[in-house]
C-alpha cells in the first residue's frame, strides 16, 4: 500500500496482567512519601531515568525512554474507577466489558470489531495472540482469530496433506455448520470452527510474506508482537490486535520480578515499532498498555499488594506524548483503603481512542460519556 | 474482630470462621458441580446469575453443612445423585482432560520417556498453562475453553494421536473392529464412535461421518493390502470424530 494513501487506523492492546505497580513504573522520585512507603521495593535514585523534574522510570524500562523523548508516549495517570475492586478477575472483567456494576456480556473491542465489520466479511479483523480469548474481544457472533502458537502452524489437521486434505477440511466445514436447536454453546463452536477455517487460509500468508532486519528478543511477549507485526505488514485488513504479558502480581519478590517483566515488555515493544517503521507501516498504529489495577502505596516488605489507581500508556507515531491527568496524592489522608484514589476513569482512555483514532462514537461502546484526555489529535 | 467473631484467632480459627459462612459452602459446592456435573457460568457472574440447577446446589450445600464441612460426604452425595448420573456430555473437557484422556486412550504413555516436555506444553497451547492460572480465580471453564486457536490446538492434538496406528490404544481399537472381518460404512462410523468414547453425535454430524465412510465403501481386513487401507481409514475416521464439536464434551 503506498504511504500517501490514508490507511485504516489500527490498535494494538498489550495487557499487563496481574496488576502493575504504578508507583514503580512512573516514579515520583522527589516525593518523600514515595521513599517512606517503599522501604523494601523502592527504586534507588541511581536506577531511575528521569523523564522530567517530577517523574522517572526504572532503568529496566529503558527502551521506552526514546518514545518519551520523541514525544510519542502518553502517560495516563491515576487510571481506574470509583469503588475499584481489589479482585483480579472482577477488575479485569470491568476493564474488558466497561460494566463496573453488573456483569457485562460484550467486550468493548468486540463492539469495535462489529462496527468495523458488521457483515463479518473479514474473519481476521481482530487477531489475538495467546491461547485464551480475552473477554474484551468477545461479543456473540463476532469472529476473533486466536493464534495460540507460532503463526506458521495456525491451521486444522496439519498432519493430513495432499488431495485428502481438501476433502477432510470440507467434511470439517460441513460438521461445523450451524444447526437449528442444538443450543448456544454448539452454535458458538460452529461459528468458531467456520471462522478459524477461513482465518487459516488468510493468516498463513503473513509469515511467508514477511522479511525484516529487526531482531526480536526471545521472550513470549516479543514472539506475540512479532506475530502481530507479520499480520499487520501483510495488509490483511486486521484492525485490532491483542496480546498480554504476565504476571504483574508482585506480592513477593517484586525486585527483580517487576524488572524482568518490564524489560521483556519494553524490549518487545521497541523491536515491534522498529519493525513497523522499517516497513513504513507505523503511522496507522497506536498501542495501549494497561493493567487491571495499580498496587498498594506501602510495600509489604518484599512486594506490593492489590491497589486501586494505576497507570496506562498509549504510544505511537501519531500520539501526543506527555502526562495526562495527575498522579493521585500519596498523602495518607487522601488514600482509599491505603490505595491511590483513581482520578481518571479508564473509559476516558477508551473514549479518546474510539473518538479520535478509530473514529467511532464512544458512548455506546463504553456505556456512557466520559471526558477525553487529549493524547490524540 | 473477624466476620462478627471476637477474640484472639490463629490461622486455623480464621479458616473455621470462613467455612461457617453460608457463602463459603455455596461457593465450594458450585465449583464441585461445575467440575463434576455440568458447566456453570463463569465465577465472576455467580453473584448475579443463579445456578443452572438450584436444587442440586442446595442438596450439596445441605450435605456440606450437615456433615460439618466434610468434603468426602459432599462428594458421596454428589456421585450418588440423579443429577450427576443424568448429566452426560454437559461438561466441556478442560485442556488437561483432553490431553490426559487422549493419552489414556491411545496408550503408550504409561512410563516416562523422551518427548514429554513438548507433550506437557499441549494444555498450554489449548489455554491451560498447568499450575499457572491467569489469576487466583483459576481458569474460565466451559464454553470459554473454546476460541479459534484453542479449538485448533485441541482438534490437532487429538487427531495426531488417534491417527497414529502404531500406538497401542489405536491398534487395540483397530483390532476390536477387525474381529468383524469387514465393516459397512455404518458399522465403521458407529464402531469408531463407540471405541473412541463412546461419543454421542448429532444427526447432522453422523451424516457427514457416514458420507466420508461411504466414499471409502466397505472396509475389510481380508488381505494384507486391504488391511493396510482399512487401518488407514479407521484412523482417519477416528481423526474426523476427534474434530467434531461433540467430542469436546465429556
Amino acid at each position: 500500500m503506498p504511504a500517501t494513501q490514508e490507511k485504516d487506523p489500527v490498535i494494538v492492546v498489550l495487557q499487563l496482567t496481574g496488576g502493575n505497580d504504578y508507583l514503580n513504573t512512573v516514579i515520583p522520585y522527589n516525593n518523600p512519601l514515595y521513599r517512606d512507603n517503599r522501604k523494601a521495593v523502592g527504586i534507588p535514585d541511581n536506577q531511575i531515568m528521569h523523564l522530567d523534574k517530577d517523574y522517572g522510570i526504572p532503568h529496566y524500562m529503558a527502551p521506552i525512554k526514546q518514545f518519551w523523548d520523541d514525544g510519542k508516549l502518553a502517560i495516563l495517570h491515576g487510571v481506574g474507577w470509583k469503588d475499584s475492586p481489589r479482585s483480579h478477575f472482577r477488575a479485569m472483567d470491568i476493564w474488558h466489558t466497561c460494566e463496573p456494576v453488573k456483569v457485562g456480556t460484550e467486550g468493548w473491542l468486540g463492539r469495535v470489531a462489529r462496527e468495523f465489520d458488521p457483515k463479518k466479511e473479514n474473519v481476521v479483523t481482530t487477531v489475538s495472540f495467546g491461547p485464551s480469548l480475552p473477554r474484551s474481544l468477545a461479543v456473540p457472533g463476532v469472529p476473533v482469530a486466536c493464534v495460540g502458537g507460532p503463526l506458521e502452524k495456525y491451521g486444522f489437521l496439519p498432519t493430513i496433506q495432499g488431495e485428502q486434505r481438501k476433502q477432510v477440511l470440507e467434511r470439517f466445514a460441513a460438521m461445523y455448520k450451524p444447526a437449528i436447536g442444538t443450543g448456544a454453546v454448539m452454535d458458538y463452536m460452529a461459528d468458531t470452527g467456520q471462522d478459524s477455517l477461513k482465518g487459516e487460509d488468510i493468516l498463513k500468508v503473513a509469515p511467508q510474506k514477511y522479511s525484516s532486519t529487526v531482531q526480536y528478543p526471545n521472550t513470549p511477549i516479543a514472539r506475540k508482537l512479532k506475530g502481530i507485526a507479520q499480520t499487520h505488514l501483510a495488509d490483511l485488513g486486521s484492525r485490532i490486535f491483542y496480546c498480554d504479558h504476565s504476571t504483574f502480581d508482585t506480592h513477593a519478590g517484586q525486585n527483580p520480578g517487576h524488572g524482568n517483566l518490564w524489560s521483556a515488555v519494553t524490549e518487545g515493544v521497541d523491536a515491534f515499532m522498529k519493525d513497523l517503521r522499517e516497513h513504513d507501516h507505523a503511522d496507522n498504529v497506536i498501542m495501549l498498555l494497561f493493567s487491571e489495577f495499580g498496587r498498594r502505596v506501602r510495600d509489604n516488605g518484599s512486594g506490593t499488594d492489590h491497589g486501586a489507581g494505576g497507570v496506562a500508556f498509549v504510544l505511537g507515531e501519531k500520539v501526543k506524548g506527555g502526562h495526562y491527568g495527575e498522579m493521585p496524592s500519596l498523602k495518607p489522608e487522601h488514600l482509599v483503603q491505603g490505595d491511590l484514589n483513581p482520578n481518571m476513569d479508564f473509559r476516558s482512555v477508551y473514549s479518546t481512542i474510539l473518538d479520535k483514532w478509530l473514529k467511532l462514537n464512544p458512548a455506546p461502546i463504553v456505556n456512557g460519556t466520559f471526558e477525553q484526555p487529549a493524547f490524540l489529535n | 474482630m473477624f466476620l462478627g467473631h471476637k477474640g484472639r484467632f490463629n490461622g486455623e480459627d480464621i479458616i473455621d470462621i470462613v467455612v461457617q459462612q453460608p457463602a463459603c459452602g455455596r461457593f465450594i459446592c458450585r465449583h464441585l458441580y461445575n467440575f463434576f456435573v455440568a458447566d456453570e457460568p463463569q465465577v465472576p457472574a455467580w453473584p448475579i446469575e443463579s445456578p443452572r440447577d438450584e436444587k442440586a446446589i442446595d442438596t450439596l450445600v445441605g450435605a456440606f453443612r450437615d456433615s460439618k464441612f466434610d468434603m468426602r460426604s459432599v462428594l458421596r452425595v454428589l456421585f450418588n445423585s440423579d443429577f450427576f448420573k443424568n448429566a452426560r456430555f454437559q461438561h466441556m473437557k478442560s485442556p488437561a482432560e483432553v490431553v490426559v484422556s487422549t493419552l489414556r486412550l491411545v496408550g503408550g504413555h504409561e512410563l516416562p520417556k523422551p518427548g514429554y516436555g513438548e507433550l506437557s506444553m499441549q494444555p498450554t497451547y489449548m489455554g491451560q498453562d498447568m499450575l499457572n492460572p491467569p489469576s487466583v480465580e483459576g481458569w474460565h471453564t466451559g464454553k470459554e475453553w473454546i476460541n479459534s486457536g484453542s479449538l485448533m490446538a485441541r482438534v490437532n492434538f487429538v487427531a495426531e494421536k488417534v491417527g497414529d496406528t502404531s500406538l497401542p490404544g489405536v491398534r487395540a481399537i483397530i483390532n476390536r473392529l477387525k474381529t468383524h472381518g469387514s465393516l459397512s460404512p455404518e458399522q465403521l462410523v458407529d464402531g469408531c464412535l463407540d471405541q473412541i468414547g463412546p461419543v454421542e453425535v448429532g444427526a447432522d454430524t453422523r451424516q457427514e461421518l457416514l458420507s466420508q465412510a461411504k466414499e471409502w465403501g466397505q472396509v475389510t481386513w481380508d488381505s494384507d493390502s486391504n488391511a493396510k487401507i482399512a487401518d488407514q481409514h479407521t484412523a482417519e475416521m477416528l481423526q474426523l470424530i476427534a474434530a467434531t464439536r461433540e467430542y469436546q464434551f465429556g
